[in-house]
C-alpha cells in the first residue's frame, strides 16, 4: 500500500494503491483529515492502483464525501480500477461516486483567489455600522470600585461589541463576575473573573436575546460592508495588523468595525483575573507583583490550530473609541481593540460564509475555550509578538457614529 | 488532628542560595482526611512532610497533632504519632532482616522492646493474615530477608509496617514514584484499602495527576512554600486530572508575568 499526494491546479490529489483495508484506511483518514485542516476543499482520490477496499475503507470515502460536501468542496474518485468500480457498484455506493467520477474531468470552477488576502467577497457598500461605549475602559482610575458603575447590553443579531461584562441585568449580581466579552451576531462570551474561570456563553434563539451587564463596552451596531477571505501561503501567515490595515482600506475609512472567524496560528492576549469592582482604593493593579493577581496573559503565543472568533473596532485615531485602542504593531500608525472567542478546530466552508449561521454553528456546536483581549506583545527579545492567523474570513464595515455614554 | 500555624522555614538563609521552603505555611487537617499534595518542584511538599514528622525543624510556627503542641518533640518521640512511607522503596524496611523481622519491628514501634520481642504466635499469625491481604504470595515467606524481595514487594511491606499500629497522622511522599506502573497501581490500591478501612488521617504527596484527582476527599497545591489552592467537598468530588493540569498551567503563566510583563501589559493592556 503507498498513499501520496500533490496539488494539481486547484484540486488536492491524493494517490493511493494496493488494498484499502482497515488498516491502511486509517492512515488514509488521516492523510484527508490533514489536507482539509490544510484548507483542501477539491479532493481527488486516484485509486488506479486500488486492488481492494474493505468496509473500512468505503466508510472513509463516505465519510470524506459528506464533509467535503457540507464545507462547499467536492470529492472525487479518480481512475477508478475495475476493482473499485465493482465494488461500489455492488455495495450500492456507485451511484454516490458516479456524478463524481463522471465530472472529474470538468471540474475548474475556481473561485480561490491567489494571494494571501483576496478581494472581497461580497460588497454592499453602502452599509455601516453605528458606535456606542459606555464606561470607562481604565477602571483601575476609578476612585474606589463604588464609583464603577455599569450599563445592560443586549447581544442581538446586528450587535458585535466587546468590554468588560458578565451574564446578568443587575450590576450587584454581576460585580464579582466582570471580565472580558465579546458579542457577535446574536451570541455572546465572557470569562468570568469568579471561581468559574470557564469562558460562559449564550445564544439568541426565538424571543431570547442574551442580557449582559457592562462595566465597559464598545457596542457597534449595524451591517457590513465587506468581506474578504486570507489564506496561509506557504509558511507565511496573516498578522492580525494585516487584517486592521486591510480592513481600513477596504472600507476607505478613518474608524472600522472588524468581525472575523479565522484559523489561529498564535494569539497573543491579556485577560482579567479578578472583577474590576474588587479594587481598592488607590490600589496600582499594574504594580509587580499585584499584577497576578487582576491580569493573565499569553508568555508565548497560543491555541495554535484552534479557531477564533474575533471581534473589535480598529482606527487611525487612538483616542475615537472611548481611549481604549492600542497600537497593532510598531508603526503606530493603527490601533485596535480587539476581543478574541477561542473554540475548537472545525474547517470552514470556503468562500462565501453566511456569517450569523457560522457564529452560531460555532457557539452550539464546538467547545469554548477562552474569552481573551488581543495585545501585541512588543517586548523586545521576549515579548510573544501580535496574533497570527492561517486562515479566515473578515467582515468589515466603516464606523460613520459615535456616541458616548455613561461618562 | 493535625494542625500547623504559620510555620516559616528557610533553608540556607541570607545566602545566595536561599531558599524559603515554607512561607507563613498554615494548614488544620481533620480526623480521617485524606489530603493529597501537589505542587511544583521545590514548592516545599517534602519540607512540609519533614517538619510534620520532625525531621526539620520549623524557623518558627507550631504544629499540634490531636491537640498536642508537638513542635518542640524529637523525631523519635513523635514516631508512635506518625507513619511514613518514603518514595524509595528501600528506605523503609531493613534489608537484612527478614519479613518477620521487619514486622514485628513496625508492631513494636514506639514500645520498650526489650528482650521479650522474639517473635510469637499471636503476632506472626497477624503478620500472616496481613501479609496475605496483599495477595502477593510473600505470607509463606516470613523468613525471607526483605532485600530479596521487589521494589514493589518492599513497598508494600513497608507501607503494612507504617500502618501497623494505625498512626495518628499516616505521611506519603511520593511512594509510588520509584516502581514500575503495574506496581504503582498494586501499592495504590493498597494504599486506598487501608487508609479507608482504618480511617487513617493522610498526608500524600504525589506527581501523578491521575492519583491527586482520584485519591482522598481533599487537595491542597503548592507552589513556593504557600498554600495556592485548597480543594474539599463537592468541588473537590467533582475535580478532574484535566482540571489538576489547568491549575498548574494557570500557576506557569503566573510566574511568566514578571516585572517587564508588568510593564507591557500595563502599556498595551487597554
Amino acid at each position: 500500500m503507498k498513499i501520496s499526494s500533490s496539488q494539481k491546479g486547484n484540486i488536492f490529489e491524493i494517490q493511493v494503491s494496493g488494498r484499502l483495508d482497515a488498516y491502511w484506511s486509517g492512515l488514509l483518514d488521516t492523510e484527508i483529515e490533514k489536507a482539509v485542516h490544510g484548507g483542501k476543499h477539491k479532493i481527488a482520490l486516484d485509486t488506479s492502483g486500488v486492488e481492494y477496499i474493505s468496509s473500512a475503507g468505503l466508510r472513509i470515502l463516505l465519510k470524506t464525501n459528506n464533509r467535503l460536501k457540507s464545507l462547499g468542496g467536492k470529492f472525487i474518485i479518480k481512475n477508478p480500477s475495475a476493482n473499485v468500480i465493482e465494488i461500489l457498484n455492488l455495495t450500492g455506493f456507485g451511484d454516490l461516486f458516479r456524478e463524481s467520477i463522471s465530472s472529474s474531468e470538468d471540474d475548474n470552477n475556481n473561485n480561490a483567489d491567489d494571494g494571501k488576502i483576496s478581494a472581497t467577497l461580497e460588497a454592499s457598500p453602502d452599509n455601516y455600522m453605528k458606535c456606542t461605549i459606555s464606561g470607562r475602559a481604565d477602571f483601575w482610575n476609578a476612585k474606589d470600585a463604588g464609583s464603577i458603575s455599569s450599563d445592560a447590553l443586549e447581544a442581538s443579531e446586528n450587535v458585535f461589541a466587546i468590554g468588560t461584562a458578565a451574564f446578568g441585568d443587575r450590576h450587584e449580581s454581576c460585580k464579582s463576575r466582570y471580565g472580558e466579552f465579546i458579542a457577535a451576531a446574536g451570541a455572546a462570551a465572557y470569562l468570568p473573573t469568579d471561581n468559574a474561570k470557564e469562558a460562559d456563553y449564550m445564544i439568541s434563539t426565538g424571543d431570547f436575546i442574551p442580557k449582559l451587564h457592562s462595566i465597559f463596552s464598545i457596542k457597534c451596531e449595524g451591517k457590513f460592508s465587506r468581506v474578504f477571505n486570507f489564506e496561509q501561503e506557504k509558511t507565511e501567515t496573516t498578522a492580525m495588523s494585516e487584517i486592521c490595515r486591510r480592513a481600513l482600506e477596504l472600507t476607505s475609512s478613518p474608524r472600522a468595525s472588524l468581525m472575523m472567524i479565522a484559523e489561529i496560528d498564535g494569539l497573543s492576549g491579556a485577560f482579567l483575573r479578578k472583577s474590576p469592582c474588587e479594587i481598592k482604593p488607590a490600589e496600582n493593579i499594574f504594580a509587580f507583583p499585584n499584577i497576578r493577581e487582576w491580569l493573565s496573559f499569553t508568555p508565548e503565543k497560543a491555541h495554535q490550530g484552534r479557531l477564533a472568533i474575533v471581534c473589535g473596532v480598529v482606527g487611525s485615531e487612538r483616542e475615537d473609541f472611548g481611549g481604549s485602542m492600542k497600537p497593532v504593531d510598531m508603526k503606530n500608525d493603527i490601533s485596535a481593540h480587539l476581543h478574541a472567542a477561542v473554540f475548537n478546530y472545525i474547517p470552514l466552508r470556503q468562500g462565501k460564509l453566511e456569517l450569523s449561521a457560522a457564529v452560531k454553528g460555532l457557539f452550539s456546536e464546538e467547545k469554548i475555550h477562552t474569552v481573551m483581549h488581543l495585545i501585541n506583545d512588543n517586548r523586545i527579545y521576549s515579548g510573544a509578538g501580535e496574533s497570527v492567523f492561517s486562515r479566515g474570513i473578515c467582515w468589515v464595515s466603516p464606523v460613520k457614529e459615535i456616541i458616548r455614554k455613561g461618562l | 488532628m493535625l494542625e500547623l500555624i504559620n510555620i516559616y522555614k528557610t533553608f540556607n538563609a541570607c545566602s545566595l542560595s536561599e531558599v524559603k521552603s515554607l512561607v507563613n505555611f498554615s494548614l488544620k487537617i481533620n480526623k480521617g482526611d485524606f489530603v493529597t499534595v501537589i505542587g511544583t518542584n521545590g514548592s516545599g511538599k517534602s519540607t512540609l512532610q519533614n517538619i510534620i514528622s520532625g525531621t526539620i525543624s520549623p524557623d518558627s510556627g507550631s504544629i499540634l497533632i490531636d491537640n498536642a503542641n508537638v513542635t518542640n518533640w524529637r523525631e523519635d518521640k513523635r514516631a508512635s504519632l506518625i507513619g511514613r512511607v518514603f518514595q524509595n522503596p528501600f528506605t523503609g524496611t531493613a534489608p537484612g532482616m527478614t519479613i518477620a523481622e521487619n514486622l514485628a519491628l513496625a508492631a513494636l514501634r514506639g514500645k520498650i522492646r526489650g528482650l521479650r520481642w522474639a517473635l510469637r504466635k499471636k503476632l506472626v499469625a497477624q503478620m500472616k493474615e496481613k501479609l496475605s491481604t496483599l495477595k502477593m504470595g510473600i505470607e509463606d515467606r516470613l523468613d525471607a530477608p526483605v532485600g530479596t524481595l521487589s521494589g514493589g514487594q518492599r513497598q508494600a511491606i513497608t507501607l503494612l509496617m507504617a500502618s501497623w499500629l494505625e498512626p495518628k497522622i499516616f505521611l506519603l511522599d511520593e511512594h509510588t514514584a520509584a516502581l514500575d506502573p503495574k506496581s504503582a497501581e498494586k501499592i495504590i490500591n493498597l494504599t486506598k484499602e487501608i487508609v479507608e478501612s482504618r480511617k487513617l488521617t493522610t498526608l500524600m504527596v504525589t506527581h501523578s495527576m491521575q492519583q491527586a484527582a482520584n485519591l482522598g476527599n481533599r487537595l491542597i497545591m503548592m507552589h513556593r512554600g504557600r498554600l495556592v489552592r485548597d480543594i474539599q467537598g463537592e468541588e473537590r468530588n467533582r475535580l478532574k486530572t484535566d482540571d489538576l493540569l489547568n491549575m498548574f498551567e494557570e500557576l506557569r503563566l503566573l510566574e511568566q508575568l514578571d516585572e517587564s510583563a508588568a510593564e507591557m501589559l500595563q502599556e498595551n493592556y487597554i
